[in-house]
Parts: structure tokens; C-alpha cells; sequence
């Protein structure tokens, strides 16, 4: 009896001290994986920062308008190229009666003389 | 054995070391042995104690409070709030579309341990051969041995810059992590934003007055929107190039909520070397710089006559002759020798009638309504650099007759916005901001003039660009509306100088359903052959007229559609529907195409 307790003693002790070394081992890899990764993150957020700050500085509307003047065949959107849908539908009511009386012109012979009405135009 | 155990310890007997119901030694080594056992007890106890007590700790740290343990909950936090356990980086500045005003890069600073330094001479010489532009003398003397342990050699270093050094090796010299504010758009904005010091300390302008906020790491948002910055900008520094003017202000005003979306101030300054503009460049002039605005200030003189029922529209007042009070005499610029009605004497931008007007109001009224149109305080704009206004303490007759037209009373140029837009606002003055609003918080108007006087303010102004001096800021289908001014500029206690003077125009569009106030100074434009008199009808007003064309479409006010119709198609040449003379300014066609939110721009 005496001699199992005597050898069981330093085979748990030695247990112990293996298994609280490979725990410490572990967190310590850990650790440095974390230590990794935060300095990974925090480097990725500087360069986003950079990105930003560049995007922003790309963005200056002097250069861009340099640059559409230089590359597009853009002009400044003028009044009349604007509209609303409400006005949209206004106008389509409006015209279709006209446009129904252009057909019904251009079904019939064109008089002598005078060149047929152009489908679909209308002139104002 | 030198010693036998005699008896049992007995109660109260004789000796210190005795304790009931223990063997008790005698002897002559007895009493060594009670002493030894006493204090291996003693020992003992200790032991226990000390023992219990790293015991307790452990339950405590392992079992009981394991929360308090910084490190061991990393993961947790993290997931919870990503910015947690971050550096603090100053916060950003964006407009209102989110666009980066002010932000920070991580750069690297050069500094000495002059402690380390073998050779400050010989290290001196090479960083200058690195750097140029710094004084090998100052350096050396900087790097001679001394109690500091840290010197800043040069901070914000470029990449390469920082390759270069560390490549070199040279034993006592280290690069630091550091911040650096940048400011992606330079000098656009800068009189807004202002700038922070190599410390990040903020200096001036947003940059100063949110320095607690944004030292805390807070992003702030303003309403400025970065691109009709820019159109107001283009369009005064082409004004002024044009005039020969030694500057311009500018300022657009959303009159609904009284948000700043432009506010610009020429000369600028890079906000990156503020130290090498001129005092002027920094000089923010639109809400530091307080001049007499001249005539754009009958706006307020006929919104407070109508206001105060002392006239109507149509009252006729005597222009023929030169107003005189003592020793002075009040002439008009674009006179019509005869009687006019206060509708004509705003369109003619008349002096004499403007005076009569005010003197019937009388002095009273007209210094109670400066006070509610906010022309006697500071304007309450998130800025260091406010200017407060200069106005007469003792607000005499002659007083009350040059304020009538803008002169004796030096107000911001924001001033005189703000007062527009809360005019042409249904009467209502929202607080001038730069911040973003937020939409669900209510605005704390101030009331200006009433519904009635608003309406007919409008059609005054409207009236003015129509067949008055502001011709030339019509912007075909935005039904702008607005006032000329011209005024000499103040040489202090010595009059004014003739022919220095600030042309401005102050306008609001759409006329219809006010969204925005514009108003545009130019200071001191020449007179050319184009513009042989450099007035604001000249110079202000197609700087207006511009700067409506570019910036509305951005600010989502879409133009009216028949009226271009008109113009396009049917009458080329004429700009609008004629309207009756005797009903000056009718409403201006549809108020529907008027309003659509953003949808031109996003």
C-alpha cells in the first residue's frame, strides 16, 4: 500500500507539471496569434484609412471635372433636359390624340403635290 | 532523558507555555521545548494564513470574478464592438453626402536619443544628406549629448523617407508611429473646417470648435455639401479673376432648415501649411469680416415697412429730390425723378424712398426689427471665428435713415443670409448651422416678418430679376429672385472711398417655394469694358446666376418645365412668361416641378 501511494505521488506531480506546461505552451501560442491577428486587423485598418483618405482626395470635384472635360463628351445637364415623371405623364396624355391623328393622316392618300407627314413626328 | 513528563498541565498552574490537557515538560530543557513548540504553532498558524489567503485569491480570480480579467475576454469585446480596445484616432470630418473633409493617416516621425548618439556631427551630416531642408548646425546641436532622451527630428515622414533612414542605420536615431491630419480636398472648405496643429490640437474653424469631440474619436458630420462648395468656388474665383476684385464671399443657406451647404471665402489657404498663407487667405470673411452691405439691405427695411403695415406695396413715396438731414444728402443711384410706389422704389433700388420709408416706421420699430432678424448678435454658426456686428449704440434719425439702406450697420455676410432665407422662408428664421440636422428634430424658428409680408417679399424679389437691377442673375426655369447692392467701402472715421466697393447680390430660389438663399459678394471689382460700372446688378448677379444653373441640379431643385418650352421652342429670346404690370411677380408657374427631392442628383 505504502508503495503504490509512494510511486503514485510523483507520477501525478509529474502529470501536473507536464500538462500545466503544455497549457501554458498553448495559451502562450495563442497569445501570439492574437497579438497576430490584432496587429493584422489594426494594419488593414490603417490601409483602409489610406484608401479612404485617397478615394476622397480622387473624389476633389475640380479633378473630376478636369477629367470629364478631358475624357467624356458631357456637358452640364441643361433646364430643358430635365423633367419630372408627373410632367412625364402629362405630356403623354397630351400628345395621344395627336398621334393619332398623324396616323390616320398618313392612312389616307397624300394629297397631290405634298409629301406624306412623317409618322411619329410631330413639329411645334 | 534529561527531562519526564510529571503531570498534566494543570489549570492556572505556574508557566507560561502551559495549555490544558497538554503533557508538560520540566526540566531544564523543558522549557526550551515548550518554547520550540510554541513557535513552530506560531509559524504554523502563519503559514495557514498565508496560504488560505492565496487560496481565496484563486477562487476569487478563477471561479468568482473571472470578468475582470482584461485579456481573458478579448474575443467577447471584440465581437461586441469592433472599435473597442482601438487607439484613439482624432475624429473625422465629412459633409453631408459623407465625403472626407478631414482624416488622419499613420505616418512615421523621426526622432533622436541623443544619449545614444556616438557622433552627432558625423549623424548630423548624413540625416541632412537625407533631408535637404533641415539645418545641419540646428541638428548637431540637437544631437549633442544632453539629459533629454527624446528629441522630434522631423515628424510625418514620407514612406519612402522612412525606407531612407532606417536603411541607414545610425545608432540613437528611431522612428515613432505618428498621426497625421490630412485634408483630401485642400483649400475647398478650408474656412469651414479650419485645421489642427502637428499635435492634432484643433486651430481653427470645425477643427476647433468640435476639438473635445473629436479628440474623443467623434466623426462630425456637417451640412456642407462638398460639390456646390465647389460651383460656389469655381464661379466667385472666376469673378474675380474677371473684376480684378482683391476678393469674394459666398454663401448658400437651405432656408428650411437653416443649413450651411456652401460657404466660401477668397483668398484661401492650404489647410495642410496654414502657416504660409497670408493673414487674409486665413481671414474667414463670410462669418468673421463685418461690412455695411448697402442696398441688399432694403430687403429687410421693406420687409419691416410692410411688416409693420406702415406701407403697402402700391404706397407712393416722393423720390424726386435728394433726401437732406443736417449736412448730409441722400441721392439714388438709378434716380427717376418722380413720385414711386414701394414696389418700384425696391426694384430701382431707391435710397430716398428707402429713407422716407424708415423714417416713418420710425427708429424704435426699425431697431426691433433688426433684433428679430437677427442683425444685432453674433450668428450662432458652429465657428470660432464669428464676427459681431457694429451698429450704433445711440440709434439716431440720421442712423435709422443710412441703415434703411445698408450703411451705418456692419453685419457678417452670414448675417444678411440668414435674415433673407428666414424672409423668403413664410417669415420663419431657422438658426444658421453647420452641422447636419437631424431630420426628426424640430427646428426652433424665429419669427421674422408674417405670411403676407413673406409673400410679397418674394414677389419683390423676383420682381427685381425680372425687370429690375438683378437682371442678369436669371436663371431660366429656378425663378430666382433677389437684390443688388453696391456699397463704397468704409475708410474708418474718414467717410468712404469712392470706387472701392463690395458689389454683392443676395438672391433665393426658387421663387415660388423658396429652397435656397445664394448670396454672393465680390470685394472691390474694377470697372472694364464689359462691366464699365462695377456694381452688383454687373458683378454679383451672373456670379448668381451661374452658381444657381450648377449647383441646383446637386441640391435636387429641378427647374420649372414650361417655361424652358417657352424659351426653347416657341419664343426664343424671351425669358419668361410676360407677366401684367400692375401685378408685379404673379406666382410663378408650377410649384409641383419645383420640389423633388434629390431625385436630379442621387
Amino acid at each position: 500500500m505504502k508503495r503504490v501511494t509512494r510511486l503514485l505521488w510523483p507520477l501525478l506531480f509529474a502529470g501536473l507539471v507536464i500538462g500545466l506546461y503544455n497549457l501554458k505552451a498553448q495559451v502562450e501560442d495563442q497569445e501570439k496569434e492574437l497579438a497576430r491577428i490584432q496587429r493584422a486587423i489594426e494594419d488593414e485598418r490603417e490601409a483602409i484609412q489610406v484608401l479612404r483618405a485617397e478615394w476622397s482626395y480622387l473624389n476633389q470635384p475640380e479633378r473630376l471635372r478636369r477629367l470629364a472635360a478631358a475624357k467624356l463628351d458631357l456637358q452640364p445637364v441643361a433646364q430643358r433636359q430635365m423633367a419630372s415623371f408627373e410632367r412625364f405623364a402629362q405630356r403623354l396624355a397630351e400628345a395621344a390624340p395627336v398621334e393619332t391623328a398623324v396616323l390616320a393622316t398618313t392612312s389616307r392618300d397624300p394629297a397631290p403635290g405634298r409629301p406624306a407627314p412623317q409618322p411619329g413626328f410631330r413639329s411645334r | 532523558m534529561m527531562f519526564r513528563i510529571r503531570e498534566l498541565c494543570r489549570p492556572l498552574s505556574p508557566g507560561a507555555q502551559c495549555r490544558p490537557g497538554q503533557p508538560r515538560f520540566e526540566g531544564p530543557l523543558g522549557a526550551a521545548i515548550e518554547t520550540g513548540r510554541t513557535r513552530l504553532l506560531v509559524l504554523g498558524g502563519l503559514f495557514f494564513l498565508a496560504f488560505a489567503l492565496v487560496g481565496g485569491r484563486l477562487v476569487d480570480v478563477t471561479l468568482l470574478k473571472p470578468a475582470a480579467d482584461p485579456k481573458r475576454n478579448v474575443a467577447k469585446a471584440a465581437a461586441a464592438d469592433p472599435e473597442a480596445g482601438r487607439e484613439f484616432f482624432r475624429g473625422e470630418i465629412a459633409d453631408a453626402k459623407g465625403e472626407l473633409l478631414a482624416t488622419n493617416l499613420v505616418t512615421w516621425s523621426l526622432y533622436a536619443d541623443p544619449k545614444m548618439i556616438l557622433d552627432p556631427a558625423a549623424t548630423a551630416a548624413r540625416l541632412v544628406r537625407l533631408f535637404p531642408e533641415l539645418d545641419r548646425k540646428d541638428l548637431a546641436e540637437k544631437l549633442k549629448p544632453s539629459d533629454k532622451r527624446f528629441v522630434w527630428l522631423r515628424r510625418h515622414l514620407t514612406p519612402k523617407e522612412y525606407q531612407e533612414v532606417i536603411a541607414e542605420g545610425l545608432p540613437g536615431i528611431g522612428a515613432r508611429k505618428d498621426r497625421r491630419r490630412v485634408y483630401p480636398h485642400g483649400s475647398l472648405g478650408a474656412h469651414v473646417v479650419g485645421y489642427a496643429d502637428i499635435d492634432n490640437h484643433g486651430i481653427a474653424g470645425v477643427e476647433r470648435q468640435f476639438d473635445g469631440r473629436l479628440k474623443r474619436g467623434e466623426r462630425i458630420q456637417l451640412s456642407l455639401d462638398l460639390r456646390v462648395q465647389h460651383v460656389l468656388r469655381e464661379e466667385l474665383a472666376a469673378a474675380v479673376k474677371r473684376h480684378h476684385a482683391i476678393g469674394a464671399m459666398g454663401v448658400i443657406l437651405d432656408v428650411h432648415t437653416g443649413e450651411t451647404k456652401a460657404l466660401v471665402s477668397l483668398p484661401e489657404f492650404d489647410p495642410h501649411e496654414p502657416g504660409r498663407a497670408s493673414e487674409e487667405g486665413r481671414f474667414n470673411r463670410v462669418t468673421l469680416g463685418t461690412y455695411e452691405m448697402g442696398s441688399t439691405f432694403k430687403i429687410l427695411n421693406t420687409a419691416m415697412a410692410l411688416d409693420s403695415s406702415v406701407a403697402t406695396l402700391t404706397k407712393v413715396y416722393d423720390a424726386r429730390f435728394p433726401l437732406k438731414h443736417g449736412k448730409f444728402t441722400i441721392n439714388d443711384y438709378h434716380g427717376k425723378g418722380r413720385a414711386l410706389s414701394v414696389t418700384e422704389i425696391f426694384q430701382f433700388s431707391s435710397n430716398i424712398g428707402s429713407a422716407k420709408m424708415a423714417i416713418e416706421a420710425g427708429t424704435p420699430r426699425q431697431r426691433a426689427f433688426m433684433g428679430r432678424a437677427g442683425m444685432l448678435k453674433p450668428v450662432s454658426i458652429e465657428l470660432p471665428e464669428i464676427g459681431a456686428p457694429l451698429y450704433p449704440r445711440d440709434w439716431k434719425p440720421l442712423n435709422t435713415i443710412t441703415i434703411s439702406y445698408g450703411h451705418g450697420i456692419s453685419v457678417t455676410p452670414l448675417h444678411l443670409a440668414a435674415a433673407v432665407a428666414g424672409i423668403v422662408n413664410d417669415g420663419k428664421r431657422a438658426p444658421v448651422t453647420l452641422v447636419k440636422r437631424d431630420p426628426k428634430e424640430p427646428i426652433p424658428y424665429i419669427p421674422v416678418v408674417n405670411s403676407k409680408t413673406s409673400a410679397e417679399m418674394r414677389q419683390l424679389m423676383r420682381l427685381v430679376v425680372e425687370k429690375g437691377t438683378g437682371k442678369r442673375a436669371e436663371a431660366p426655369g429656378y425663378f430666382v429672385g433677389g437684390k443688388t447692392g453696391t456699397a463704397d467701402k468704409s475708410a474708418g472715421k474718414k467717410g468712404y472711398r469712392r470706387n472701392t466697393r463690395i458689389s454683392s447680390f443676395v438672391a433665393a430660389f426658387p421663387m415660388n417655394a423658396p429652397r435656397y438663399v445664394v448670396l454672393v459678394m465680390i470685394d472691390e471689382p474694377k470697372a472694364s469694358a464689359d462691366t464699365p460700372e462695377a456694381t452688383g446688378g454687373a458683378v454679383a448677379a451672373p456670379v448668381v446666376r451661374e452658381v444657381v444653373l450648377k449647383a441646383a441640379p446637386l441640391l435636387g431643385v429641378l427647374p420649372a418645365e414650361n417655361t424652358s418650352e417657352l424659351t426653347d421652342e416657341k419664343k426664343p429670346g424671351q425669358k419668361a412668361p410676360a407677366k401684367p404690370p400692375a401685378k408685379p411677380a404673379a406666382k410663378p408657374a408650377p410649384p409641383a416641378a419645383g420640389r423633388l427631392e434629390r431625385a436630379a442628383t442621387e
